[in-house]
């Protein structure tokens, strides 16, 4: 069979969750199918996380190491994963839908002749074809879509599958890789890091997202309180990233981000389907609105109907000691 | 092709009939009332506000006074474009509705239809851009729906007329800068007169116009009186070929026919809101919409609204075309109104008590649509209008024991 | 700078009811504002071209309306079977040749969310390009591209001929005034009838209604009482504290 190949993203020093999500998930279609699973980590010291990448199920690790993958422009990555699928000749490609996947996915497609399935929900391969389920229509609907070409790149949502470490240990290969900064046609000039956030939205085990009913600064400082004692990253609905209340990079939902925390605070979010499609994952939701037929008490595990701005200085306080 | 489905805004997809650039225009006057002006209504109608930015975003998109030619400044769109636009305004509140029928069809289209070119020149470019705000006088303290017994004057003078008298339920007069005036034209102060249309300019000594307090609808729009004492106006200000009620009544029936577009807008939206409240608001164990009085009221309102749609449509087609009648009109102005004014006070009705609430917007439509159903010729009359077309019969003057 | 906007006609999926409407995929309407702002004072034009149903002139006289000069509509009655890479090779045959000192379109159309014809095309046509783009202005000899990252904002200098796909944070379209709209309707559009399209790589096979996750517990009363129960619950549980 032929194999299949996943493509791992490093973040802050380790390897993305969402990475080792689609890793897990590709070892249990390469157990299923008797194809070989092999990762691919492209930084500039590749080599490092290539362990870790064996232990979620990657019998090989190809390692390409770099300075240059670790500035966010498309045309090396695209160089770099190009030599390692004209090496390996996968059958599968799997990477997790950030957004430096999302901005390589079509011209990788178009360079190595794959099928590709974007922002999938799940998938499965059998007898050679691809299927998956991925919202569109604005999350409204979910299509399943399916492709037996001979070459399938697929980008899947974080939280979609449970990462989980197995008894494996991959092989690392180093492969060579030389990049003439000179073939760069598009320069990076600076990096503007809007997050503020100590932990990364899209890997936090506990998220706080605030919307409308957060209303001002007064209310932000209670959502940014109850972050700092839970240890979470912010979030925020559309409403209050385009009053300039939040960052574009804490929006979350089906144009924003897609996160999938253990536990997930929503702070006067009414829940349109859009923020919905973003949230939908996280394992546990607390909801605190003071509209009792918001639609976020339709998802929420826990929902709160009443003021935040009295109820989140009770909970930061009943919080803290409960975590103490 | 797509399977059929049902809209329930709309369910007779009326709105896939209207041509191209119709649905382009219709697109761009929802998009600008419901970004702009909605969120700018509550205040407006709770506290008698006129957001003084609201004429110039109008005039900006050209949605005022559209149907004129582009060389005076308009866009020279369909009738039927016009009425939509109408509907989109008034979708949000009939004040804002108002005040554009006002500027359109009351200000615009009789400078257009009776003035001089020079009159055309001098005040329609402004007035689409609403650098110049207008106003339409003909109604008065003691006659509204018989407009023929006006009692203000205008009688001869050197080089121009002087005009005395009152006018009241003046949309826009209290800003305006522009007042079309219809007055009894008389060479001497004996003759009997006859009826005319002047144009007169803010400044112009003797005229004034005081605000009409204590407005328990249309409170997003300025509503005024016109007070003209000796007021001297010059020969060119005034219409020169048009004599008798035929003036204002063309005006009247151009703003007639944007009502029956704008009226239908209203109870739109009071149904859109009405059908969310009832899915979203539970009592006993079930959303509203479960009960059957509910899903009834729901029933009658679509059927309602489908037929003030497809009448609107039908009406704005033969406009078009040149084939629409005073008494299509009336007939169409009277349907729409009463029967928006009706669906209103049921949505009011089913919104129970946050229905009293102005946040929840129906009341506004409700309390609007008491004056919508009242100006610009009341239901009844509109009723006589049709009666006379129908008999050949006028009964606008009792005629009792002398038949 | 000569623009050339990609833009395509999709279902209205912001209307809460199903209305069988067919508007301007609001991506691509950011990316034609944008092109409009970086020309405000220029006298270049900014050129349209859409892959679609005859039908969907209406979308192109959107475009128009807004500000757009040219445009031209690749005829295409089932374009709804095509997959992104159909689409960018239609659009890369077409634009082959051209002297566009930039390309935009969309970061994604809102019907499919998929999120890939810009960068299909870019590599088709050997341009560089940037996606999720939330900024741009023009420099001497390029584009100057503020796009969202994972982590932040990245700024990249871009040297034309490149191709920008945007985001619609970055800009609120203008709404077309009547003038532009009957403005539009007097421009010719060129048209042309597709070419033959491969089969394509993938294919839906059917959509339904997502599964809801299944509503919790609400809770209603006093604010302290609904904390004191909240930590029970979490704690006890759901284990999540």
């Amino acid at each position: 069979m032929k194999c299949i190949l996943v493509v791992l993203s490093i973040q802050d020093g380790k390897i993305k969750r969402s990475s080792l999500e689609a890793l897990t998930r590709a070892a249990t279609i390469g157990e299923a199918t008797s194809s070989p699973v092999h990762a691919v980590i492209m930084h500039s010291s590749a080599a490092s996380f290539a362990a870790e990448a064996g232990s979620y199920g990657a019998d090989t690790v190809f390692c390409l190491s770099d300075r240059i993958f670790d500035a966010h422009v498309n045309t090396p990555v695209l160089a770099g994963l190009t030599t390692v699928i004209n090496q390996v000749d996968p059958k599968l490609i799997v990477a997790a839908s950030t957004e430096s996947i999302k901005d390589i996915a079509g011209a990788l497609a178009i360079r190595i002749d794959a099928a590709t399935l974007p922002d999938v929900a799940s998938f499965d391969m059998v007898d050679g074809t691809v299927t998956c389920e991925r919202p569109v229509m604005a999350a409204k609907m979910m299509a399943k879509t399916t492709s037996a070409h001979s070459r399938v790149l697929v980008t899947l949502r974080s939280g979609s599958y449970e990462a989980k470490a197995s008894s494996g240990a991959g092989k690392m290969v180093e492969v060579p890789f030389e990049w003439d900064t000179n073939l760069l046609s598009a320069t990076l000039k600076e990096i503007i890091s809007t997050t503020g956030n100590t932990v990364d939205l899209s890997e936090a085990k506990v998220v706080v997202a605030a919307g409308r009913g957060v209303k001002d600064a007064s209310g932000k400082a209670l959502v940014d309180e109850l972050a700092s004692i839970t240890g979470a990253a912010i979030g925020a609905s559309r409403a209050v990233v385009e009053t300039g209340l939040f960052p574009a990079t804490a929006q979350i939902g089906q144009t924003g981000k897609v996160v999938s925390p253990d536990l997930y605070f929503a702070i006067g979010i009414s829940g349109a389907i859009q923020h919905v499609a973003g949230m939908s994952n996280s394992r546990v939701i607390v909801a605190i609105n003071k509209d009792a037929d918001a639609p976020i008490f339709d998802v929420a595990t826990y929902g709160l109907v009443g003021d935040c701005f009295k109820i989140l200085p009770l909970l930061n306080d009943a919080l803290r000691k409960a975590l103490a | 092709m797509s399977k059929p489905f049902f809209n329930p805004e709309d369910a007779f997809q009326f709105e896939s009939l209207l041509g191209e650039e119709e649905r382009l225009i219709m697109e761009t006057a929802r998009e600008y009332a419901q970004t702009q002006l909605e969120p700018r209504a509550l205040e407006g109608n709770q506290h008698e506000v006129f957001h003084s930015d609201i004429p110039r975003e109008l005039g900006e998109l050209g949605l005022l006074g559209s149907t004129i030619p582009e060389e005076y400044g308009g866009a020279g769109v369909s009738y039927t474009a016009y009425g939509l636009i109408a509907r989109e305004l008034e979708r949000v509140d009939s004040g804002y509705r108002s005040f554009a029928s006002v500027q359109s069809s009351l200000v615009m289209h009789p400078i257009n239809a009776f003035g001089t070119p020079e009159l055309k020149a001098k005040y329609l470019p402004k007035l689409a851009t609403a650098e110049l705000i207008g106003c339409f006088g003909l109604t008065e303290p003691d006659h509204g729906s018989d407009p023929g017994s006006m009692v203000t004057t205008a009688i001869r003078g050197d080089g121009g007329w002087i005009l005395n008298g009152a006018k009241m339920w003046i949309t826009n007069s209290p800003f305006a800068d522009v007042f079309i005036v219809w007055a009894k034209a008389k060479e001497k102060a004996s003759d009997p007169g006859v009826i005319r249309g002047f144009v007169l300019d803010k400044g112009m000594k003797g005229l004034s116009a005081p605000k009409t307090h204590n407005k328990m609808s249309l409170r997003a729009s300025i509503t005024g009186e016109i007070v003209m004492e000796d007021v001297f106006v010059p020969d060119a200000n005034m219409f020169p070929d048009v004599t008798g009620l035929k003036g204002p009544f063309s005006c009247l029936n151009n703003a007639r026919y944007g009502i029956v577009w704008g009226a239908l807008g209203a109870a739109e939206d009071c149904f859109r809101r009405a059908r969310q409240y009832v899915m979203e608001r539970k009592q006993f164990g079930y959303p509203l919409g479960a009960m059957q009085l509910v899903q009834t009221k729901l029933a009658n309102m679509v059927t309602d609204i489908t037929q003030m749609q497809l009448l609107s449509w039908r009406l704005g087609q033969l406009k078009d075309t040149g084939m629409a009648t005073p008494s299509m009109i009336s007939l169409a102005k009277r349907n729409n109104c009463g029967t928006a004014l009706d669906i209103a006070r049921i949505a009011r009705d089913m919104l129970g008590g946050n229905g009293i609430t102005g946040e929840f917007r129906v009341i506004h439509h409700m309390v609007n649509l008491e004056s919508v159903n009242t100006y610009e010729g009341t239901y009844d009359i509109h009723g006589l209008i049709l009666g006379r077309e129908l008999t050949g019969i006028q009964s606008f003057t009792p005629r009792g024991n002398d038949l | 700078m000569k623009f050339c906007v990609c833009i395509k006609q999709v279902p209205d999926v912001q209307a809460s009811v199903q209305t069988g409407r067919m508007v301007l995929n609001a991506y691509d309407a950011s990316a034609v504002e944008q092109a409009l702002v970086i020309n405000e004072n220029g006298t270049d034009e900014i050129d349209l071209i859409l892959i679609g149903p005859a039908s969907a002139t209406e979308t192109i006289r959107k475009a128009l309306a807004m500000g757009a000069s040219n445009a031209t509509h690749i005829v295409m009655e089932n374009v709804a079977d095509l997959d992104s890479s159909a689409i960018a090779h239609l659009l890369a045959e077409s634009l082959k040749g051209s002297n566009y000192d930039a390309i935009l379109t969309g970061k994604q159309s809102q019907d499919s969310d998929s999120g890939l014809a810009g960068g299909m095309l870019a590599e088709l046509l050997g341009i560089p390009y940037a996606t999720n783009a939330v900024g741009m202005e023009a420099t001497a000899d390029g584009l100057l591209v503020t796009r969202q990252g994972d982590t932040g904002q990245e700024m990249l200098v871009l040297k034309a001929p490149c191709l920008v796909t945007c985001s619609n944070d970055m800009n609120n379209p203008r709404i077309p005034s009547l003038k532009g709209i009957m403005g539009a309707k007097r421009t010719t559009i060129n048209t042309v009838q597709a070419g033959p399209v491969g089969t394509p790589k993938t294919k839906v096979e059917k959509t339904f209604p997502p599964a809801g996750r299944a509503p919790g517990l609400k809770m209603e009363g006093e604010p302290e009482e609904l904390v004191a129960q909240l930590i029970t619950k979490l704690q006890q549980e759901a284990g999540a504290i």
